[in-house]
């Protein structure tokens, strides 16, 4: 999927405004898919909430896309991390089932495949980075999504 | 008296799995009033591991397993997951791999007529290297024999 155009989408977040790709287009756009059962999505979480602090002021816009669950938990789990970015809900996994790259991992469901994933979305709404889970090179941290958004930044500051 | 038996057997009731996760009741025997402990035994499939009964973290789905038996005491006993270390995180995690045994301890009421079953669901949650997967439930019947 990279370099495609991102789907769009357009999604209530926790705090009930509307939010859409569309809106956040001529910002850099992080999506977070997760779900609070999510072992390595909680591991991520805290990160994800400093990633998005330390990112702000360059225009990073962070999205967490909740899959499938309901607005009271998803609402209770958040409190944990004091999310500073809009978690927003995909109550019926559409989105993330659009967000799923074609033929991989056949045996989930579509909107199961995208659970613990980063992408990063450019000005112009094209993939740029995408990471699927995986276990044994878990990168709680996000150190590969830092690396490429400072290379995207960088470059887009050069004339 | 009416004697109860409960025929928790693989034969009568074989290995029932999902995709992941197989569970195998032993061959047993209870009387009325007495009571039996009934070892089930998972087998997680390997390269798998599920979450723990223990666990610390509440949004986690730890492995549990419900036994519908109205008149039946039940005390279940779930043995210490291991730790699982995630990789690039200070986190850890309590799961299963491999073979795990349940103990399920079952006190029979005094009088049961007829046949019956005893209907169990284990609840859990797995991944594997490269994928979490929903949390899932596996039903399972044990047939009661008077």
């Amino acid at each position: 999927m990279i370099g495609q155009a991102a789907p769009l989408f357009k999604l209530k977040g926790l705090d009930g405004k509307t939010y859409s790709l569309t809106e956040a287009r001529g910002k850099f756009v992080v999506i977070h898919f997760a779900a609070t059962w999510c072992p390595f999505c909680n591991a991520e979480a805290p990160h994800l909430d400093q990633l998005a602090k330390d990112y702000k002021k360059q225009g990073v816009q962070v999205f967490l896309v909740d899959v499938k669950e309901e607005r009271n938990l998803v609402e209770k789990w958040s409190t944990r991390y004091n999310f500073s970015f809009p978690v927003l809900l995909d109550l019926d996994g559409a989105v993330s089932a659009r967000y799923a790259p074609e033929g991989v991992q056949p045996d989930l469901a579509r909107d199961e495949v995208p659970l613990a994933s980063n992408l990063i979305i450019d000005k112009d709404g094209k993939i740029r980075f995408y990471s699927l889970l995986n276990t044994t090179a878990f990168d709680a941290k996000l150190t590969a999504v830092r690396k490429t958004l400072d290379t995207l930044l960088k470059s887009n500051k050069s004339p | 008296m009416i004697a109860l038996f409960i025929l928790l057997s693989s034969l009568i009731n074989p290995a029932l799995s999902s995709d992941i996760v197989t569970v195998t009741v032993r061959r047993m025997k209870l009387e009325a009033g007495s009571s039996i402990t009934v070892r089930i035994q998972l087998e997680v499939k390997e390269g798998y591991h599920i979450q723990a009964h223990n666990i610390a973290d509440e949004y986690l789905i730890p492995t549990s397993l419900d036994i519908e038996a109205e008149g039946f005491v039940i005390e279940k006993s779930f043995p210490l997951g291991t730790k699982l270390r995630l990789e690039g995180s200070d986190d850890t995690l309590d799961v299963y791999d491999g073979t795990i045994e349940i103990d399920v301890t079952l006190r029979a009421p005094a009088i049961v007529r007829g046949k019956s079953k005893l209907r169990a669901k284990l609840h859990y949650q797995a991944c594997d290297a490269k994928r979490c997967f929903p949390p899932r439930t596996l039903g399972f019947v044990i047939p009661i024999d008077p």
